[in-house]
Parts: structure tokens; C-alpha cells; sequence
């Protein structure tokens, strides 16, 4: 079942500027974990905040359950739409406690049953002993954690989330991103992620949209943008990425690092960029080899090797960390591309 | 903003009444008797003041900021908590304690003597801030300067104090403005500035047009000194990156120790522990029951300035809430800039302004207690919004973002979460304007309705007619003791790290 559909929706801070969002069209299924990813300024914080309420978008319309929520001659208020929304700085109320933050959206209900509902869901977060605690006395994952908890309790339809884990350590983001993505799970809950950490995107979401200058480059699942970018701008911000000059000839894009099939079924003649990940490229040392290494980045678990062409263009390759070859070693150059994926000379 | 329109309408009515007053006055009339009154002397002479007076504040400062903030002065927590406290002692209250102890007719009655008294009683402006900005400033720097091969004395001379300037200019300009404005002190040591002028001429005459001229002047004068003040730190804020917990280093004073001890000491003898040893000697002279009876005679003057300051206080804050939160949220045009011109306004001038402006409008107003509470509300307008916007600057949005998401309508995440928050800024704001209201005399001087007397009222007038008497002193203790409390609690709150700026 459809819950989100954006359609057209376009926002403009100022006049003079471009767009912060340009025309976004997409649709959220009901249960589904939708991660928005780009760099900074790519308008994804301002797309989430049209969905929220808390922005009013210039043209376009905001459809939640098939109710308008915000369009031409609509518009309804953040207190209406009955979205969970969690803060990149958590906006906790430093004013209440952790039970009375997480109460703040149940005042519908009466006492006990507010009681009740809290006591669940601090439970559901595992801080049911930290109830009558202040926020500044919690570390930075339980006052995620209370962020995550308050914008539940009301069991809202769909939950925003901005940047939740920007503010964590790095052991912990990986521990929290998991247990927030089992609670997500757990209570079936739609949620909407906005980070510029592609592993992040990757690890939680069913389906990843990239944003760039307030476009949607591409919305497909995590494998599909990583082998399959729809844009250069993907293919370059998802993950580490060479491009090599290829020709289309009847056999397949030739190329410096040998042919490849042409699934995409381009022109012959026309003049191509193959993109190329670390991981399609392997070598092995030959002292009649064309390549050279020019640099070895040592990445614990993997060295990434650069390696440098007879036409000197610059290629990646990732290799297991157990063998080391120094700089200067002249390698033969392979690439076993299981997707093709070529981009036009001029894009 | 259906607050902010009236009392825009009593911060313009007063200037404009006062301009149109001073320009209908013909010009050779005007010259002919401004030279009578050697106007250009007195301008002189008032900016003389009003020069030697920050300097004598710079003096006291300065150095006893940098002492309890940066050394390890004997004593320094304990000097540090009472450097602030004589802004419980209003100057003219100053100006009667130095009465007490020196003769009559000796030097204190004379441009130096109100120098040394207005520069006594104001230095905490001075103080507050820079010791402030003293405790801000990352050691971080004065460490880059020591790495780069700087001495400690070259550090306080080349960093630490050129860091201090807009604390410094900011804290010298609300004196230096002090000094311009100030009627209290100066009729009290009957030194001729353009406040008593103004104040003699409309207790004996009917004519408008002459004060009227010399109010505009002295207005256009301080509000040209605001302007300077909002140009110049317009430029020099520094922003400094804020460093974590770490507080500045001292600096051991070695041999200096107890030389130092003794000026921090002497600062705050002078201005403090005199000041309330002698109030409290001269009024210990009353007789038993004639204190009673004193107190008993005094105690609707009591009601009369508690009441209308603390009516005064909170229409203030209420406006400067609805002002700061509209403002804040771009939901109206931008109106507290315009009550800065309250501010500026010496209260001789606003009496005088007020007194005018609401006869000629509003009459049913003029000659009740309500001029007052209009009075203190224009004057004071300004610091309860200064108050109020520093409360909600800190207020991340998101938190009220926070409260909407969560089903909460404007006015509800309003009183649930906004109010709560800013509540002790909110209430260092009320209890900045009733203090201020307290101890406001040049302005009630004038609009008081006839028989509607306030403390600070009574005391000048005591002080005036008897001179230093034990009624005046005992009067005045009792003012400043009913000032301090709240201070003190003001000045609580400013530990806490809430104080309003301003």
C-alpha cells in the first residue's frame, strides 16, 4: 500500500537562489525503510522537512494516505499529519524527564493508559529503569534512544529521521543503526532516513534515493545504485569509482583494460566512460607489465592500489591486505566487469 | 502586535511632542537665551563628566575584573560576588553617603566630585562584562601566543586585552550614556548640566519652548553616542570559538599579591561597605520612636513604588515576550529597534516629553499613577527585550519543531515547552526592569501625579531640603536593602549562565 507520494514538490528559500528541492516525484510503500542520500546542501534535510509540515512547499503537493497534506489550496499543520519526527540534535525537552518526553505525544489518551503506553515503548527501547531520569543525564545513545521512543509512542504512521547517528561515535553508529533498525522492523513502522553516510543508507534501507541539487538522481534499491547508477553523479558519489575512455565497436567498448559486452546496446562508433570499481580491477605482477603502482592506500582489512596506464589514466584496485606489493612494481591490469555500466563521453 | 502599537505610540509621542515643542521656538529668541545660559559651557561641561566619570568606571573596572577573573588574588571568589552589588546603590544614594562624610561646599560639590561618584556606583556595568569576556576567552589563544614566542606580559597586552575591546566599549558606552543622562547626582552636588536646567526651568515657569529645545539637544546627543556604540560593535564582535570546559589559567601575582589585594579591597570599600556602614550609622541616629514614626510615615511612599514598578516590570516583560517571539519567528516587523530610542532617552527628557505628550493626547492618563508605569515601560523596554531574545536565541527550533510533531497546536508547544524553557531569563528580564523602575528618579520627578510619591522621590527631596539627614539615609538603606534582594538573585541567575545581556 502507498503511504508517501511526493509529486512535483519544488521549494525555494530565496528568490535568487536554485530550488533547495526541484520538482521531487516519488512514492513511500507502507513499511518500507526509504534512506535519502547525497551531499551536503542537496536539499534532502529540506525534503524531510516539507514532508513533516515544518516547510511549505512553493508548488507541487505532499500526499499522505492519499490525503493531501500540503498542495495547491491545502495545507495541514505538523501537529495534524501525525508523522514521528527524530532531530540530528535529538530536541529532547531538558525540561522534562525521559517519561514525560516520551509521554509529550500522548496527551489524547488518559493517565494510566498513557502510563501503560510509555512504559511499552520505553521497554520496546530498553531504558524502562532510565523513566524518571532528566536528558542531560543519559549518554548520546540513550537520548537517541528517548528520540526514537517519544517519536513512536503515538505509533505515527510514517517516522522521519535526520542524521540520526551524526552525533555518535563510530562504534556506537553501527551498534544503534542496527537496534534502530530492528525496533523500526519490529513495530512495522515507515521511516524515512536522511544521511550523507552511504554506508549507513546502505545497511538500513530497503531502497536508497540520491539526491543531488535538490533532484532525485535515482531511487532504487542499495545493489541497483551501486552497480547500476542511473547518473554520473551516482556512479561518483556511491562508492569509489574510475572512469575509462571505451570505444563501441561491433565486438563489445574497447578499452585500454581489454572488451567488454555492450548490454546496454549503445551505437556503434559512439565514444564511451566505463565506469569501474576497485573491486572489477585485479593485477598481477609482470616486469613486462604496462601498469605501474602508484600508491598503496593500506585499509586494514584491504589495500587499495593505484595503478597507473600506458595512456596515464588513473585505475583503483582493492586487493587482500595479506600480500604487499611496493610502489613502482609494474603489474598487468585486469578488469572483470560483471555489470557494464558506460556513460556517455560527454556526461 | 496589539501590545507593541501603544507602546511604540509612547515611545515616538514624547520625542515628537519635545521636537515640535523646541522647533516652534524662534531662532533668535533661542540664541539670545541660550547664551544667557552659557549653553555651550554647560555641554562642555556635562561631556567632561560624562568622559571622567567612564574613565574613573575603566579604572575601577578594568583591573579588578582581570584580578578576580585571571589571578590568584587572595579572596578573589568572595570579590568576584561582591564587585556587582553597588548597582543595588543608585548614584544619587551614592552622591548622599559622600555627603555624609565630607564637609559641605568642599570639592565633592563640583564636576569632579559627581565624576567620582557616578564612576563609584556604575563601574559593575563596566565589570559584569568584561569580567564576562575575561571568562570566555579560549585559553587556546593565549597558548598560540605563547608558542609563538610571546611573553606573559606581551600576552595580556597583545591577546587578552585587545580581546576584551567590545566588552570594554560596550560597557563604557552605557556609562559615558550614564553620564550625559544623570540628574540625580548632579543636583544633588548642584553642578549645573543640562538635566538640572531643563528640571529648574519647568518647576518655575510655564514656558515649554526652552526645555523643550535643550531636551531635544541632549536626545540628539545620546542617541548620536547609541548609534556610535551600535556602529562601532556592529564591527568589532569578535567571534570567538568556544572552547570546552576548560577555564583560563591564573596568572600567579607573586610580590603584586597583596598590593593587589589592597585596590580590589579599596574598590570595593569605596563603593560598597562605605556606602552601607555609613547609611546604616547615619540612620541608627534616629531615636527609636521616631524611627516608627518615620517608617510608619514612609510606608505608602513604599506601596507607591512597589507597586507601579512591578506593574511596570511585568507589562514590559509580557510586551517583550510577544515582541521577541513574533520577531523571532519573522511574524511581524522588527519594533523592539524602535524601543532602543526609550532607552536612549535621559528620563528628564521623557518626563518632560511624557508630561507634555499625554496632556496634550490623553489627558484622563496625565495626573494619575499610570504616567509612571507608562514611564518605566518606555524606559526600560529595551533591557526586558534584550532579556527575553537571549532566552529565546537559545532555544533550538527543533525543539518547538519537536513539539509539533507530536500533535502539539502553536499555542500549546507555546506554554509547554517555549515558556518553560525561557522561564529564568524571562525572570532575570522582570526583575532587571523592577530594579531599574525601583530606583528611577529624574523621570517620576516630573510625571508624578501631585501627592503620588515614590521612595527614590522622597529621599532626593529629603536630601535637597534637610540635606544628609538621618531620614534621608534611613530611607535610602532601606531602598537599597529592598533593591538588593532581588539582585542578588539576579546575579544568581547571571552564574548560572542565564543572565540577559544588556
Amino acid at each position: 500500500m502507498e503511504l508517501l507520494a511526493l509529486e512535483q514538490v519544488t521549494k525555494r528559500y530565496a528568490a535568487d537562489r536554485p530550488p533547495a528541492v526541484d520538482g521531487l516525484t516519488l512514492t513511500v510503500q507502507q513499511g518500507e525503510i526509504l534512506t535519502f542520500l547525497g551531499p551536503s546542501g542537496c536539499g534532502k534535510t529540506t525534503t524531510l522537512r516539507l514532508i513533516a509540515g515544518f516547510e511549505v512547499p512553493d508548488s507541487g503537493r505532499v500526499v499522505i494516505r492519499s490525503e493531501t497534506m500540503a498542495g495547491p489550496g491545502r495545507w495541514v499543520p505538523p501537529e495534524e499529519r501525525g508523522i514521528g519526527v527524530v532531530f540530528q540534535d535529538y530536541a529532547l525537552f531538558p525540561h522534562l524527564t525521559v517519561a514525560e518526553n516520551v509521554g509529550f505525544g500522548l496527551h489524547h489518551l488518559g493517565r494510566s493508559a498513557r502510563r501503560e503506553r510509555v512504559r511499552q515503548i520505553l521497554e520496546l527501547v530498553g531504558l524502562e529503569t532510565f523513566a524518571s531520569r532528566y536528558p542531560h543525564a543519559l549518554s548520546g545513545g540513550q537520548q537517541q534512544r528517548v528520540a526514537l521512543a517519544r517519536a513512536l509512542a503515538p505509533a505515527p504512521a510514517l517516522i522521519l529521521l535526520d542524521e540520526p547517528f551524526s552525533n555518535l561515535d563510530a562504534d556506537l553508529r553501527a551498534q544503534m543503526r542496527e537496534e534502530v533498525e530492528r525496533i523500526l522492523r519490529h513495530t512495522g513502522t515507515t521511516a524515512i532516513f536522511v544521511t550523507h553516510d552511504q554506508e549507513e543508507a546502505f545497511t538500513l534501507a530497503d531502497r536508497v534515493g540520491v539526491l543531488n541539487q535538490g533532484r532525485l538522481e535515482q531511487l532504487d534499491t542499495p545493489e541497483t545504485v551501486y552497480h547500476h547508477p542511473a547518473t554520473r553523479f551516482v556512479a561518483e558519489f556511491v562508492g569509489a569509482t574510475d572512469f575509462l575512455p571505451g570505444a563501441v565497436t561491433a565486438e563489445g567498448i574497447a578499452t585500454e583494460l581489454g572488451v567488454f559486452p555492450n548490454p546496454e546496446g549503445r551505437d556503434i562508433g559512439e565514444r564511451v566512460k566505463v565506469m569501474l570499481r576497485p573491486d572489477d580491477i585485479t593485477f598481477v605482477p609482470r616486469p613486462d607489465g604496462q601498469g605501474v603502482i602508484v600508491r598503496r592506500y593500506f585499509r586494514g582489512s584491504e589495500n587499495l592500489y593505484c595503478l597507473r596506464l600506458p595512456s596515464g589514466h588513473l585505475v583503483h584496485s582493492s586487493q587482500g591486505s595479506a600480500t604487499v606489493y611496493a610502489r613502482g612494481t609494474r603489474v598487468r591490469a585486469e578488469a572483470n566487469l560483471i555489470h557494464v555500466v558506460t556513460f556517455s563521453q560527454g556526461a | 502586535m496589539s501590545l507593541a502599537l501603544p507602546t511604540a505610540f509612547f515611545v515616538l509621542g514624547p520625542i515628537g511632542f519635545l521636537l515640535w515643542m523646541g522647533l516652534a521656538q524662534e531662532g533668535a529668541d533661542f540664541l539670545e537665551r541660550a547664551r544667557a545660559l552659557e549653553l555651550p559651557k554647560v555641554v562642555g561641561q556635562v561631556a567632561l563628566l560624562a568622559t571622567l566619570a567612564t574613565a574613573w568606571a575603566g579604572g575601577l573596572a578594568v583591573p579588578l575584573a582581570w584580578l578576580t577573573v585571571r589571578t590568584d588574588l587572595p579572596g578573589r571568589r568572595l570579590m568576584h560576588w561582591l564587585a556587582p552589588l553597588p548597582l543595588a546603590i543608585p548614584p544619587y544614594i551614592g552622591a548622599i553617603v559622600y555627603q555624609i562624610l565630607l564637609p559641605p561646599g568642599g570639592l565633592l560639590y563640583s564636576l569632579w566630585g559627581a565624576a567620582w561618584v557616578l564612576g563609584l556606583f556604575t563601574y559593575p556595568h563596566l565589570y559584569l562584562l568584561v569580567s564576562a569576556a575575561l571568562e570566555r576567552t579560549n585559553p587556546s589563544l593565549e597558548e598560540a601566543a605563547r608558542g609563538a614566542g610571546l611573553t606573559p606580559r606581551q600576552v595580556l597586552v597583545r591577546v587578552t586585552l585587545p580581546l576584551l575591546r567590545p566588552a570594554l566599549l560596550a560597557g563604557g558606552l552605557i556609562i559615558f550614556l550614564y553620564g550625559w543622562a544623570d540628574f540625580g547626582v548632579v543636583s544633588l552636588l548642584r553642578v549645573r548640566t543640562l538635566t538640572t536646567i531643563i528640571y529648574d526651568y519647568i518647576q518655575g515657569t510655564l514656558d515649554w519652548a526652552l526645555p523643550a529645545a535643550l531636551s531635544v539637544l541632549l536626545t540628539a546627543i545620546t542617541i548620536c553616542v547609541l548609534l556610535l556604540q551600535l556602529r562601532i560593535l556592529g564591527r568589532a564582535g569578535y567571534a570567538q570559538i568556544v572552547s570546552g570546559a576548560k577555564p583560563p589559567p591564573t596568572v600567579a601575582l607573586g610580590i603584586w599579591r597583596w598590593p593587589a589585594f589592597g585596590y580590589a579591597a579599596g574598590v570595593l570599600t569605596l563603593s560598597l561597605l562605605l556606602p552601607l556602614g555609613l547609611l546604616g550609622f547615619q540612620a541608627s541616629r534616629l531615636s527609636a520612636p521616631a524611627a516608627v514614626a518615620f517608617a510608619l510615615g514612609q510606608w505608602p511612599y513604599f506601596v507607591n513604588s512597589v507597586w507601579t514598578a512591578v506593574t511596570g516590570a511585568s507589562l514590559a516583560l509580557v510586551i517583550a515576550l510577544g515582541v521577541g517571539w513574533l520577531e523571532g519567528r519573522r511574524l511581524t516587523r522588527p519594533v523592539s529597534g524602535l524601543f532602543q530610542i526609550g532607552y536612549a532617552i535621559p528620563g528628564t527628557v521623557l518626563g518632560l516629553g511624557m508630561a507634555g505628550f499625554v496632556h496634550a493626547t490623553l489627558p484622563w492618563i496625565y495626573a494619575t499613577p499610570l504616567m509612571l508605569i507608562v514611564a518605566y515601560l518606555v524606559l526600560y523596554i529595551t533591557p526586558a527585550c534584550q532579556a527575553v531574545k537571549a532566552a529565546l536565541a537559545q532555544l533550538h527550533p527543533s525543539l518547538e519543531e519537536a513539539a509539533r510533531s507530536l500533535g502539539r497546536r502553536p499555542l500549546a508547544t507555546f506554554w509547554s515547552v517555549t515558556l518553560p524553557l525561557i522561564k529564568p531569563g524571562f525572570m532575570g528580564g522582570w526583575i532587571l526592569v523592577f530594579v531599574l523602575s525601583m530606583r528611577e528618579l529624574a523621570a517620576t520627578l516630573i510625571v508624578r501625579p501631585p501627592g503620588f510619591d515614590t521612595v527614590p522621590v522622597r529621599i532626593w527631596i529629603y536630601a535637597m531640603d534637610v540635606g544628609p539627614e538621618p531620614q534621608a539615609a534611613a530611607l535610602a538603606l532601606a531602598l537599597v536593602l529592598t533593591i538588593a534582594l532581588p539582585w542578588l538573585a539576579l546575579l544568581s541567575l547571571r552564574s548560572r549562565g542565564i543572565y540577559p545581556s544588556g
